[in-house]
């Protein structure tokens, strides 16, 4: 099921090549202050002519989610402002869909410097999907491509064409076919679940019916890493997302928990406690040669890596309280970040490696904060509820984290400055420790 | 959720004794003078510490049945007294544990108050030397998931220590880390919280 999800979406091939003038031009800047905001119509996408009756009923009710997924893509995206489709002129069942055949006066008299439109197909259990995207001002297609998807997962046939949209407009890569992991214990036992970005598809991955927590990515988004009960203790497990293979990674006497990636994939950084104090290690996947970093009588938790792999920001209750640490792992020097607050948990180190997200309480509820790697520069960003648990999208661009009222949880998403915080539904509830994927594409 | 099942006829039968039995609170009463406050308030909680670990066999609490539905100075269970009917052989036969000890928030050390609960603990497990204990550390639910692990091991190992300190041989005891995951009360309150935080000791071995 897993694998399937994972594997049914092809990039086939370009239905038409990108106009090579087209290509240098950005659009939109987004290290401009005030990026202007494209002014954009999208067509309800054709049924093709040459499916059968049957199929092309089916292929309807499709449009509405194909069309909704799209809307919240590019409204996700910041970058447009989407024309309410009873301004357009156009009779969608007449126009055409290539360069000649559309008049885009039509779509200029309606504000409209960007225009999407699309063709629907269904070929048994194959959804099939050409979308074109137009200047209206140029009167050229900028991006035309044709995307067979699955009829289960109609969205990411979407996600895929607003990844290379994103793209093709800013220069940069867009997260819209990333994925969240997370937690749920919505049927009865704490399961892994994965989702979309925007928290749709969301399917339980762990059906151990034990308690699984904290899932982590591997760097190739193949593999996750997560902790388990599944035979009797707390331990790390790897899944094989494609496989759907199981295994243990780490099985010591204790707790063997918080797992995290290098950025090269080849070491975890983990607690183990063993006949010890929860300390710090890192496990070599090559080797399976353990190795201490850190040795106190206290707990020492969550590993985030730096970008570069050079450092372990983690939470320490040494100083007392839990407060977030940056261990370097050449020097094996610790440098305290965090003075104040009671509780500081969760460090998530960006992309970029500018700043480090964490998870602060001072009295009760939880907020997200960031502050730069030397501890300086600490800015709240979430104020409602209690908040926890943030992640990086792989763009920098975006934070996941849990959000918690009178013990119920579910996701939020908002930009890393703290604006556009917003629900994810994903028909699971009681959400909790979502972590964001890498690229997958 | 399959184990519940298994558990849930018990939890019934618990119950309907308990409350059936209209002298149990007398009883407890009459023996909390021995019991530390917060072993005696653990057991005012019947339906809930029915709930068995996981590994434990399910005739034992069966027996356990019997055990509750006599009389509370009934001698003669598969495990020997403190005293005739002391409170630690009850809870032990009953629920296959020892007295729980309770923490501060975010704190592993052992609170003055809980000594004399362990003291007990260490003692009856001197008397029954062929009894192994499994210690469960567990958190309240307001930090995080992993701290929390961390946290219910370092309790849990704590506590075993201090019984090896008392005498117990280690390798009659063993622990384990449920973290926020297995609250002992439901609520999102102190009062739910403060008996969340806890080390339990479930019975592994008897013999």
């Amino acid at each position: 099921m897993i694998k399937r999800r994972l594997i049914l979406i092809f990039l086939l091939f370009f239905l038409l090549s990108v106009a090579e003038s087209a290509v240098a031009k950005v659009y939109i800047d987004l290290s401009a202050p005030q990026a202007k905001r494209l002014p954009i119509a999208i067509q309800d996408f054709k049924i093709s002519a040459s499916v059968d009756a049957e199929t092309a009923e089916s292929a309807k009710g499709l449009n509405d989610e194909l069309m909704d997924t799209l809307k919240s893509d590019l409204k996700f995206s910041g970058l447009f402002n989407i024309i309410d489709r009873s301004a357009y002129i156009e009779d969608p069942k007449k126009a055409g869909l290539t360069e000649s055949e559309i008049d885009f006066k039509q779509w200029r008299a309606v504000g409209a410097d960007a225009l999407i439109k699309g063709v629907v197909m269904v070929e048994k259990d194959s959804l099939i999907v050409e979308v074109r995207f137009f200047d209206c001002v140029t009167e050229k297609q900028i991006i035309g491509k044709r995307y067979i998807g699955s009829l289960s997962s109609p969205r990411r046939v979407i996600h895929y064409f607003t990844d290379q949209l994103y793209e093709e407009l800013t220069g940069r890569k867009g997260i819209f076919t990333t994925r969240l992991l997370f937690i749920s214990d919505k049927d009865g036992n704490k399961e892994v679940y994965m989702s979309d970005y925007d928290g749709k598809n969301a399917v339980k991955i762990t059906k151990n019916r034990s308690i699984n927590l904290s899932p982590q990515w591997a760097p190739d988004g193949k593999r996750i890493i997560y902790v388990s009960y599944k035979k009797g203790s707390p331990n790390l497990h790897m899944l094989d997302l494609r496989t759907g293979k199981d295994t243990v990674v780490s099985g010591r006497p204790g707790i063997n928990i918080g797992g995290r990636f290098s950025p090269d994939g080849a070491k975890v950084a983990l607690t183990l406690s063993g006949d010890k104090s929860p300390e710090l290690y890192v496990l070599d996947l090559n080797t399976e040669e353990y190795k201490r970093l850190t040795d106190n009588y206290g707990i020492d938790v969550s590993p985030s890596w730096s970008p570069d792999g050079t450092k372990l920001a983690y939470v320490s209750d040494v100083s007392g309280n839990p407060h977030i640490f940056v261990l370097d792992l050449l020097s094996g020097n610790a440098k305290r970040l965090t003075f104040n607050g009671k509780y500081n948990s969760s460090p998530a180190w960006s992309p970029d490696g500018r700043l480090i997200a964490w998870s602060r309480s001072d009295t009760g509820p939880f907020n997200i904060w960031v502050m730069q790697p030397d501890g300086t520069g600490a800015t709240q960003l979430t104020f409602e509820g209690s908040n926890r648990s943030p992640s990086w999208s792989p763009d920098g661009r975006y934070l996941v984290y849990s959000s918690a009222s009178r013990g119920s949880s579910s996701l939020y998403i908002m930009r890393s400055d703290g604006t556009g915080q917003i629900k994810l539904t994903t028909g699971v509830g009681g959400e909790k420790s979502p972590v964001w994927s890498p690229f997958l594409q | 959720m399959k184990r519940y099942y298994k558990v849930l006829p018990l939890m019934l039968l618990t119950m309907t004794l308990a409350a059936g039995c209209g002298g149990k609170k007398m009883i407890n009463e009459d023996i909390a003078g021995q019991a530390p406050p917060a072993a005696s308030a653990e057991s005012d909680k019947a339906p809930q510490s029915v709930v068995v670990p996981e590994d434990k066999p399910v005739t034992e609490d069966v027996k356990s049945e019997d055990l509750s539905g006599g009389a509370a100075s009934k001698s003669g269970g598969k495990f020997a007294s403190l005293a005739p009917g002391d409170e630690l052989t009850r809870v032990a036969e009953s629920k296959g544990q020892l007295f729980t000890v309770y923490f501060d928030f975010d704190k592993y050390n052992i609170r003055d108050g809980d000594r004399e609960s362990l003291s007990k603990n260490a003692k009856w497990l001197g008397l029954n030397s062929s009894v192994k204990v499994r210690i469960e550390g567990h958190a309240d639910e307001r930090g995080e998931t992993e701290y929390n692990l961390a946290l219910g091991d370092k309790r849990a190992k704590n506590v075993e220590k201090y019984l090896e300190d008392m005498g117990i041989k280690a390798v009659r005891l063993s622990t384990i880390s449920y973290g926020e995951e297995k609250p002992a009360d439901p609520g999102h309150d102190e009062d739910a919280w403060s008996k969340n935080r806890r080390a339990e000791f479930a019975i592994t071995s008897a013999n």
